[in-house]
C-alpha cells in the first residue's frame, strides 16, 4: 500500500487521480497521532507531499535527499532514478522559520513522519516531496497551496505511479496444510520444507516436488507415522529438487 | 552507467580522485553526507532497488583497508594471501554474488584515500612478499574509466615487484599494462548463465576477445571457471562453454585458471534470500559445511570434475587451481 501523507487538507485537495491512499496528518505535532493510527507494514510505501518555507524559488518542488530536526539523527530515504526533480535537505523545525539558511527547506512534519516510516520500512520506500511556498514573511492562503501543489501533479503522478508497483512477494505456499501435518515435521523441518517450497516455486519446480508427494502419498508412505519417516520424506524431496 | 546520486563524505571532499569523479559525473545530484556509513549501514535497505538505482559513495577508508584472504577464496599458492577493499560493491547485478549477503546496502562505495593504500601496502610488504586480490568487493576494471582504481593497483604493483596484484573481472577491458606482478583474471561463465545470472556484464565472446588481447600486450592472464553454477543441462552448457574457451584461447599463454563452485557463507546466504525472494540460485537447497553454503558434495565433484578434465587438456594439472583443494 501506498500511503500519500499530507499535513493540509488543502495540500491534498489537489492530489487527484493518485494511486495509493491520501491521509491527512495534520501539521506539526499533531502529526504523529495521525501516524499512530496508520500501521504500517514492510511492504508499504510512504509519499509525503506538502509545502515548505525556502529562499529557494517560490513554487519549485524538490525531493528531500536529507531531513534533519534538533537534537536528532538526520535521515536519508533512498534516491530512484525516476525521480527527476532536484533534491535538497530538508530540516523539521517545530515552529515557524523566519530566518532561513540559503538552501535548506523547511517544515513541520518531514522528520515525523520518515523516523514513523524508517522504522519499518526500507529507505526506499521513503520520499519526502517539498514545494517552496514562502520565504517565512509571507503565507499563501489555502487556495494558493493547492494552486502550488496542482502545479507539480504530473511529478508527483509519476513518483506516486512508480512507488505504488507491485511488491515483490516475501514468501511461497503451495502444499496443504494438511500435507504438512501429515509429514509430521518438526519446526525446524517444517521450515526446511517451507525453504523447499520456494526454491520450487522461484526454480519453476512445482511439479517436480507436488509429484514426488503425489507419488509418496499413493504408495502409502504419506501420512507419515513418525517424525523419522517425516525426515526420509523430507530428504527425498530434497533429492528430488537438487 | 547512471548513479541515482553521489554522496560525498566531508573527509572526502578534498581528496584528488573525488574531484576526479565529480568532473566525470555531470549534472548528478551531490549530497553532503557526515560520514559514508550514514547511508551505507542504514537499517532495513532494499538491495534489490538499490542495484537499480545505484548511487555512489565517495568517502575516505579508515581503518583495515587490507584483509586476509577468506578461506572460500583462492590463494593459488601464494602464502601472504591478502585482499583490498578500495571500492565495495559492483556496477554489475550477478544473481549469485557474495556481496549481496556481505553489505547492508547495494550502493557502491569508492574510498578515496589511495595515498593510505600505498603506505598500507608498503608496510605488509616489510613481512614479505605479498599477493593482493584487489577486485573482490568490486569490479576495478568495470568501474576503471570513473575511478582509474584498476590503473592504480596496476602502478602499485609496478612500483612493487614483491608485490603480486590480480584484477578480476566480468568486463571487457580495451588496455592493459603488461607488468609481470599484476594478473588479469577474467571470469568465465556460458553465455546462458551470463545472460540468466550476471546483469549488465561482458558477453563470453567480448571476454575472450578482451583476454587475448590482454596476451597480446604481453600480459599475465589467469581464466577463473568460477563459479560453476549447477543447471539441469550442466554438462551441456559447461561443455559448449569449453568449446567456446579452447578454440578462442591458446591455454599455453595463461597464468594459470581456476574451479570452483559456487559457494558462499550461510550468513551472507541468510541475508541474500532476504533480499531476493525471486532468487533461484539464493534458494537453492544448499548444504551448509563449516559455514559455507555449497552444493552438495557429489554435485560439486561431478561439476568440477567435468570442467577440470577438460582443461587437463589444455593447461598442465600443475596450473589448475581449485577452491576447495
Amino acid at each position: 500500500m501506498l500511503y500519500i501523507l499530507t499535513a493540509l487538507k488543502c495540500e491534498a485537495a489537489a492530489l487527484s487521480g493518485l494511486p495509493g491512499k491520501i491521509i491527512i496528518t495534520g501539521a506539526g505535532g499533531l502529526c504523529p497521532d495521525a501516524l499512530k493510527e496508520l500501521d504500517l507494514t514492510p511492504q508499504d510505501k510512504v509519499l509525503n507531499i506538502g509545502i515548505s518555507g525556502s529562499k529557494r524559488e517560490t513554487g519549485s518542488a524538490y525531493i528531500a535527499s536529507s531531513v534533519s530536526m534538533e537534537g536528532k539523527k538526520k535521515l536519508y530515504p533512498d534516491i530512484a532514478l525516476w525521480q527527476k526533480l532536484p533534491v535538497s535537505e530538508l530540516v523539521t523545525v517545530t515552529e515557524v522559520k523566519k530566518e532561513m539558511s540559503d538552501d535548506l527547506l523547511y517544515d513541520m512534519e518531514g522528520y515525523l513522519i520518515a523516523e514513523w516510516a524508517l522504522k519499518v520500512i526500507p529507505p526506499s520506500s521513503v520520499c519526502l516531496l517539498k514545494i517552496v511556498s514562502d520565504s517565512g514573511k509571507e503565507f499563501p492562503s489555502k487556495q494558493e497551496i493547492t494552486d502550488l501543489v496542482r502545479s507539480h501533479l504530473t511529478e508527483i503522478k509519476v513518483i506516486a505511479e512508480h512507488m505504488s508497483l507491485e511488491e515483490r512477494p516475501c514468501g511461497y505456499t503451495c502444499l496443504a496444510e494438511d500435507v504438512t501435518e501429515q509429514l509430521r515435521l518438526t519446526e525446524y523441518m517444517r521450515n526446511e520444507l517451507c525453504d523447499l517450497m520456494h526454491y520450487a516455486r522461484v526454480s519453476d519446480k512445482e511439479d517436480v516436488l507436488l509429484g514426488v508427494i503425489d507419488g509418496l502419498r499413493r504408495s502409502g508412505r504419506i501420512p507419515c507415522k513418525s517424525k523419522k519417516e517425516g525426515r526420509q520424506i523430507l530428504d527425498e524431496i530434497l533429492s528430488s529438487l537438487r | 552507467m547512471r548513479y541515482s546520486a553521489v554522496y560525498v563524505e566531508k573527509k572526502a571532499e578534498d581528496y584528488p580522485l573525488t574531484k576526479s569523479i565529480l568532473d566525470k559525473l555531470q549534472d548528478i545530484r551531490i549530497i553532503s553526507v557526515d560520514h559514508y556509513k550514514d547511508i551505507f549501514d542504514r537499517k532495513r535497505q532494499d538491495i534489490a532497488f538499490q542495484k537499480e538505482n545505484p548511487a555512489l559513495i565517495l568517502a575516505v577508508r579508515e581503518g583495515r583497508r587490507i584483509y586476509k584472504g577468506a578461506s572460500v577464496c583462492q590463494s593459488f599458492g601464494n602464502r601472504n594471501f591478502y585482499y583490498a577493499s578500495s571500492v565495495m560493491n559492483c556496477p554489475f547485478d550477478c544473481e549469485y554474488c557474495y556481496l549481496k549477503g556481505m553489505y547492508l546496502s547495494g550502493h557502491i562505495v569508492v574510498f578515496v584515500n589511495t595515498s593510505d593504500y600505498v603506505s598500507d601496502v608498503k608496510e605488509s610488504l616489510k613481512e614479505g612478499p605479498l599477493y593482493i586480490c584487489a577486485s573482490y568487493d568490486s569490479d576495478l576494471c568495470a568501474l576503471d574509466g570513473l575511478t582509474g582504481l584498476a590503473s592504480f593497483w596496476a602502478d602499485l604493483a609496478r612500483d612493487n615487484e614483491d608485490l603480486l596484484v590480480e584484477l578480476r573481472t566480468k568486463a571487457a577491458p580495451s588496455s592493459f599494462r603488461s607488468i609481470p606482478n599484476l594478473i588479469y583474471a577474467f571470469t568465465i561463465s556460458p553465455e546462458e548463465i551470463i545472460e540468466r545470472y550476471e546483469r549488465n556484464t561482458a558477453p563470453l565472446s567480448a571476454r575472450l576477445d578482451s583476454a587475448n588481447r590482454a596476451l597480446d600486450a604481453g600480459c599475465r592472464v589467469r581464466l577463473c571457471f568460477d563459479p560453476l553454477i549447477k543447471t539441469d543441462d550442466f554438462e551441456d552448457i559447461y561443455g559448449r562453454l569449453m568449446d567456446t574457451v579452447s578454440s578462442a584461447i591458446d591455454f599455453s599463454r595463461l597464468t594459470d585458471v581456476s574451479v570452483g563452485t559456487f559457494r558462499i557463507s550461510g550468513d551472507y546466504l541468510t541475508r541474500m534470500r532476504r533480499a531476493y525472494p525471486d532468487s533461484e540460485i539464493a534458494w537453492y537447497p544448499y548444504v551448509i559445511k563449516d559455514k559455507v553454503a555449497q552444493y552438495r558434495q557429489a554435485d560439486d565433484k561431478a561439476m568440477q570434475d567435468f570442467v577440470e578434465l577438460r582443461l587437463e587438456g589444455l593447461i598442465g594439472k600443475e596450473k589448475i587451481f581449485k577452491w576447495n583443494e
